[in-house]
């Protein structure tokens, strides 16, 4: 019994796939002792905390990073990025969840696309030209297409935020000024340079 | 062609659904993969019900701001795990106000004209206090005021509102009855300056007594008990004292895209020690008024006070409005109407209000114009007449947030004597002030 289990553990692969968390920080200006990394993006200063990470069933993982939009000190917003990886380091679903004072915006879980059907050559016509597919880059963008479209919505009513004088003069961005799916795409991008073993 | 469960489905159609369900509990096919006929509506039912939405109205958020740091200071202790005490935090209120000013009344007769100048600062209220919250259904309210004079400083406050059952609760202690729909707002929240001549005159301010509010379906109610003896600090509980009821509705609406909240307020006060008592607190028996020098013989006294009244606040503006009715010695009615709205969302105020007053009796209306506003801090100098009018244009310039405020608005005021001797009033000034509060 315990031969066949010591064969299964040596076949099975060990975890292929890693996060270079190191890395990731050192793009965000460093670590802090609080785990959290501090940076300005786009006139916007911005608070990424140490992404969390778990090994999937199947071998994979799964990396929960927690954005915060710095408004006089205080999380303007509060952002969540989830992505899940496979073995290989293939990224196969993603989702962003953002709040926003009372406001909350969830792309919901996008998965990774099925590479489309290549076009049929018909007889005595040039060959139809494969459109290069990269279903991580795709997956990317329906998920920010999702989240501008969230946004939208909830933009969409009148401005219902009050904001006193010394809030006006102090010049910081809130959500709607600031570039928030700017910065939230600059995270997200660098977490997928950082995922390491297997293709993307 | 592969025969997907689908297929198996669709020649199946016309069947009973029983033999869908037998396959999936078979595992024969995926139970996502089965497409359920539409739900029969019995005979009687509407084809399409309308879902009743429970609306709820939230007011707008501030943003964060610079001072957000400083002002969190005020709460001093935080810990919702202690079974005793939840949170404590400091209160309290400095309101410096300036009028610029003066009220003539107009010559009739061989009653010559006469200028009483208005110009005037003071410190309208100095409030330190603290505010509890304790065995996770209690909150506690203290708070001390140290402006004015002797009749004036001392507790403003010392009350506990304790959470009986879900829709019950109780508040016991030296609180403010509730009557018209000024006396409802905190004064630090409150658009204007001061409030309404015809509250200030009929209203009593704090007083030692309890009151239980209820919840119910659409009306919420709330009866208690005051005392009638004014007093700084604590009056005595000796007399038969005040009966207060009020019955009050809120509701939500909508209008298109905008969300309003309307809240309606019937109060009825009835003074079971009126004319050997004094519940308002201000002394202006022996008097005379600047206006006429008019001798008030004795304190006004009321022993029905009766008021409707209604509160509407939506994202931008908001409307109040208050019928006032108080019968006693003398019989004065009234009626105020106020309006907000925010020219810049959060900064800039722009407040309005309208007020009348009127009464059948000869200097039944006693108005303190300018700077005092409240007769019970400082009634001089004081005008009397019986019919009143007054109109309030301002703007409120907020620094941060609700808590510090720099007012500025101009007041026109009239004050007629149609009964008596016809010593009409008219009294312009600008009034400037500045309000911090935490």
């Amino acid at each position: 019994m315990k031969s066949i289990l010591l064969a299964l553990a040596l076949i099975t692969p060990a975890f292929a796939v890693g996060f270079d968390t190191e890395g990731f920080g050192q793009r965000l200006n460093g670590w802090k002792k609080n785990r959290t990394a501090v940076y300005d993006f786009t006139d916007a200063s911005y608070r990424t905390h140490m992404p969390t990470i778990t090994e999937t069933t199947d071998g994979g993982i799964y990396i929960s990073t927690q954005v915060d939009l710095i408004a006089f000190g205080d999380a303007g917003a509060i952002s969540h990025i989830d992505m899940t990886f496979s073995r290989g380091g293939t990224l196969l679903s993603a989702q962003l969840r953002s709040t926003i004072g009372r406001k909350t915006i969830d792309t919901g879980l996008v998965r990774r696309p099925e590479e489309p059907v290549p076009p049929v050559a018909v007889e005595g016509q040039p060959a139809p030209k494969a459109m290069p597919f990269n279903a991580a880059e795709e997956l990317i963008i329906e998920l920010f297409n999702r989240y501008d479209a969230e946004m939208r919505k909830v933009s969409e009513g009148k401005d219902a935020e009050k904001r006193d004088l010394f809030s006006r003069l102090g010049g910081s961005k809130n959500a709607k000024s600031a570039n928030l799916a700017a910065g939230l795409r600059h995270n997200c991008n660098l977490m997928l340079l950082h995922v390491g073993g297997g293709a993307k | 062609m592969r025969f997907s469960p689908l297929h198996f489905l669709l020649l199946a159609a016309p069947f009973a659904y029983a033999n869908e369900a037998l396959d999936v509990l078979e595992g024969k096919i995926d139970a996502n993969s089965i497409i359920l006929p539409p739900r029969e509506i019995p005979e009687g039912e509407e084809a399409e019900q309308e879902r009743v939405e429970n609306i709820i109205y939230l007011p707008p958020e501030w943003a964060p701001s610079p001072l957000d740091a400083v002002w969190s200071r005020s709460v001093l202790y935080d810990n919702s795990a202690n079974p005793f005490i939840q949170q404590f935090a400091v209160a309290g209120q400095y309101d410096f106000s300036a009028s610029f000013g003066k009220a003539e009344t107009i010559p009739s007769g061989a009653i010559p004209a006469r200028n009483t100048d208005l110009d005037g600062t003071r410190s309208r209220r100095a409030r330190l206090g603290a505010r509890i919250l304790a065995f996770n259904n209690t909150e506690i309210e203290a708070m001390g005021e140290f402006a004015g004079d002797t009749q004036y400083r001392g507790v403003e406050r010392l009350k506990a509102y304790t959470q009986v059952s879900e829709t019950t609760g109780v508040t016991l202690g030296k609180f403010r009855p509730n009557f018209g729909t000024e006396s409802r707002i905190e004064p630090s929240l409150s658009p204007y300056p001061y409030r309404g001549t015809l509250t200030n005159m009929v209203a009593p301010p704090a007083a030692l007594g309890v009151s239980i509010h209820h919840a119910g379906e659409t009306l919420d109610y709330d009866i208690g008990w005051f005392s009638s003896d004014f007093d700084p600090d604590f009056g005595s509980m000796d007399r038969d004292g005040m009966f207060n009821l009020s019955v009050s509705r809120t509701f939500v609406e909508r209008t298109g895209d905008t969300l309003a909240r309307t809240k309606w307020h019937v109060d009825y006060l009835h003074n079971f020690d009126a004319g050997r008592s004094n519940p308002q607190g201000y002394d202006l028996a022996g008097r005379r008024s600047a206006n006429g020098n008019q001798l008030i013989v004795q304190n006004p006294a009321y022993r029905h006070l009766f008021s409707v009244g209604v509160k509407m606040d939506s994202d931008s503006s908001s409307f109040s409005g208050d019928f006032q009715f108080a019968k006693g010695d003398s019989t004065v009615w009234g009626l105020t109407l106020g309006a907000t709205h925010w020219l810049i969302p959060g900064t800039l105020n722009l407040v309005g209000r309208y007020q009348y007053a009127g009464t059948d009796d000869p200097r039944g209306i006693v108005a303190a114009p300018g700077n005092s506003g409240d007769l019970r801090y400082d009634a001089s100098p004081f005008f009397a007449g019986d019919e009143y009018h007054s109109f309030y244009l301002g703007t409120n310039l907020h620094l941060y947030k609700d808590s510090l405020l720099i007012r500025n608005g101009v007041e026109y005021m009239i004050l007629n004597d149609e009964v008596g001797n016809s010593f009409n009033t008219e009294a312009f000034t600008w009034q400037t002030g500045a309000q911090l509060s935490f």
